[in-house]
């Protein structure tokens, strides 16, 4: 086996590591499905009349990983919505998101879990007794256009007052799952087969096992990506104005071009991505078949634009040229990360090495677990580790290079 | 060759650790892996490794191998051949080099490594070390240039057109303008350079520069030759070459 292939199986490994286990998943189905069940079942309340409740962001795409807090590993953050089938003209922002906090402050654990309202959600923390918990925040939403998905989610500005915006998590979900589904039938039997085996205690047949479980490059790229930049910006004084994970996640959506290994999908989505920092020179022309994809504007007021697929109005980068443009900047700073910490290094060092030299990318934990699931990479008599003597050669009249 | 193939792989490996031996069809022979080594050329050290694969031909060892790098790192545009392998050398260069010692080994630490730490050198801070040649025939020329010693292009290609046309004879004076036999002049690097390659090489290889390798459009009457244009005026390739430059009466 290559290199190449070898280094794919590693990053796979990881990322598998950062995503939520199958066991995980299961508990949280379970945690989000009583919660929406204790929601929908407010018999007193004429608002609640047959509403809606999903899962939406990393959690329904399946590019969720565990996130970092002061450097450390903590809680999965899990996004639900709840859409109360009710008019915009019919209610007001603050009656949806007080209706859900009261119902949520009537249950007596719910009570005790529930954390100080946020901006847009509530929040439930789950502590779990194996130390890793839940974040449930709850997005309550009325229908903006059903049709699309699209919703109308409340909005609390720091003086109290509340707004509407608007949201569309549905919509995105499936534009992101057309761009994924080529390879998702491509993988889904032989994956389902290899977590049914492993879990047996969790499903009673292959066809039980969930499709959210099932991982494509595109997706296992995504993990990666997210948790480099969590390592990366951990410490950095920019570390606010780090990319945020819509973006990370619709560029590579966008660039993913069915590559059948998460290393070759890396690889492509970083290169294309780098092809754009020249957009920080004014004059700067981007390839034509780039160009065409329309994944990063400026405009000629000197903004950027990175357009929501599915809401083509809502611009992901309406924050990119604040501050002398340092968001962009950041942004193409951590591309180039990207591409030395994580590419480039495959031709620098033999897999073997590079186990160790990825550390500092995704943390120790994931790396150590991910590359003890694969012990050939570094079984003594295939590969040794770090070589004592390594060949000198002293270059005396040597040949220039040439081509025809 | 089997035999021979492992034998200098296991001397190689002995050293370069990351490599192993691909065995794919009875008699095709390729080296995978990669190439960890510190280089010095003055002053400059460089630490580096590259992911590598050694194609070894058929004929090995007579015929030298070729090399490739696999990890995505050397851009095309830096000396590598269109089917992607490197240019290590001008063509007779490697086959000189690796006729002092046919040996695995000794093509990857005199030609590879050369190579590799140019590689990257340029990329540490954008220059070679080592020069290069030009593309194409004029490169070739260059090379014969230094072979020989002599700044003068004609002079260079009268040299290589004894080896074209089979023609050494010792007594005769040297084409340099030393006004010496050519035996106690170039004769020992002419004979050294005659016995790495058939004739029919020499004489491609003088065609092309002569056709391609000068700065002006005419030929000098001094380097026209009825021995190589019969040589050659009967292969398709060159044919439409000698309407555009008729390089022979």
């Amino acid at each position: 086996m290559t290199d190449a292939s070898n280094y794919s199986l590693l990053l796979d490994e990881i990322a598998a590591e950062l995503d939520i286990p199958p066991s995980k998943y299961a508990q949280a189905v379970q945690r989000y499905t009583s919660v929406g069940e204790w929601l929908c079942g407010d018999d007193n309340s004429d608002c609640m009349d047959d509403p809606d409740v999903y899962p939406q962001g990393s959690f329904r795409l399946g590019t969720i990983v565990r996130p970092l807090k002061d450097g450390k590993e903590s809680d999965y953050d899990i996004d639900l919505v709840f859409e109360i089938k009710k008019e915009k003209y019919a209610t007001t922002s603050k009656e949806i998101k007080e209706r859900v906090g009261t119902r949520l402050n009537n249950h007596g654990t719910y009570r005790r879990l529930l954390k100080p309202e946020g901006r847009r959600c509530w929040t439930l923390e789950y502590s779990e007794t194996d130390d890793v918990g839940f974040h449930l925040d709850i997005l309550p939403a009325i229908p903006k256009t059903p049709r699309t998905g699209a919703i109308h989610i409340t909005h609390r500005s720091g003086n109290g007052t509340y707004e509407w915006s608007t949201s569309n998590p549905k919509g995105y979900a499936q534009w992101f799952e057309a761009k994924n589904i080529t390879a998702f039938i491509t993988l889904e039997k032989t994956q389902k087969n290899m977590l049914f085996e492993s879990n047996r205690e969790l499903f009673s047949s292959v066809d039980d096992v969930p499709n959210q479980l099932i991982k494509t490059p595109l997706q296992r790229t995504i993990q990666i990506l997210k948790r480099h930049r969590d390592q990366r910006f951990a410490n950095h004084p920019s570390h606010s104005s780090k990319p945020i994970s819509m973006i990370i996640t619709t560029l590579a959506a966008q660039l993913y071009s069915n590559e059948t290994t998460t290393f070759e999908a890396l690889k492509n989505i970083v290169f294309k991505l780098d092809a754009h920092a020249n957009l920080q020179q004014h004059d700067f022309i981007l390839e034509k078949s780039l160009a065409d994809q329309k994944l990063i504007l400026r405009t000629p007021d000197d903004k950027w634009i990175i357009p929501n697929p599915v809401a083509p109005e809502e611009n992901f980068a309406d924050r990119w040229h604040e501050n002398n443009h340092e968001r962009a900047k950041m942004f193409f700073q951590w591309v180039k990360w990207v591409r030395e910490d994580l590419v480039d290094i495959l031709a620098k060092r033999s897999v073997a090495q590079l186990t160790e030299s990825i550390e500092p990318f995704f943390g120790e934990r994931a790396v150590k677990m991910a590359s003890s699931r694969l012990p050939f990479l570094t079984a003594p008599g295939i590969i040794t580790l770090i070589p004592t003597n390594t060949p000198h050669i002293e270059i005396t009249n040597p040949p220039k290079p040439w081509s025809k | 060759m089997k035999e021979i193939v492992e034998r200098h792989f296991q001397e190689l490996v002995s050293e370069f650790k990351y490599l192993s031996l691909v065995h794919e069809e009875p008699e095709i022979f390729s080296i995978q892996g990669n190439i960890e080594f510190t280089s010095s050329y003055s002053e400059e050290i460089i630490h580096d490794s590259y992911n590598i694969t050694i194609f070894i031909p058929s004929d090995y060892p007579n015929s030298p191998p070729c090399a490739q790098e696999t990890g995505g790192r050397i851009h095309p545009s830096f000396h590598t051949h269109n089917e992607g392998t490197l240019c290590l050398a001008s063509n007779i260069e490697t086959v000189r080099i690796f006729d002092e010692n046919r040996t695995l080994m000794h093509f990857v630490k005199a030609l590879l490594i050369p190579y590799l730490h140019q590689h990257s050198y340029y990329e540490k801070y954008g220059k070679m070390p080592f020069g290069e040649l030009s593309h194409g025939a004029k490169g070739i020329v260059e090379y014969y240039g230094e072979y020989f010693n002599t700044s003068n292009p004609i002079i260079t290609l009268l040299l290589l057109k004894i080896i074209a046309e089979d023609n050494y004879r010792g007594h005769s004076i040297c084409p340099c303008g030393s006004g010496k036999k050519i035996r106690i002049c170039h004769g020992e690097k002419l004979l050294a350079l005659k016995k790495l390659k058939p004739n029919s090489f020499f004489v491609y290889e003088y065609a092309e520069c002569v056709f391609d390798g000068l700065e002006s459009d005419s030929i000098p009457t001094e380097l026209k030759s009825n021995y190589i244009y019969k040589k050659i005026s009967n292969k398709n390739v060159w044919q439409h070459r000698s309407t555009t430059h008729s390089p022979t009466k």
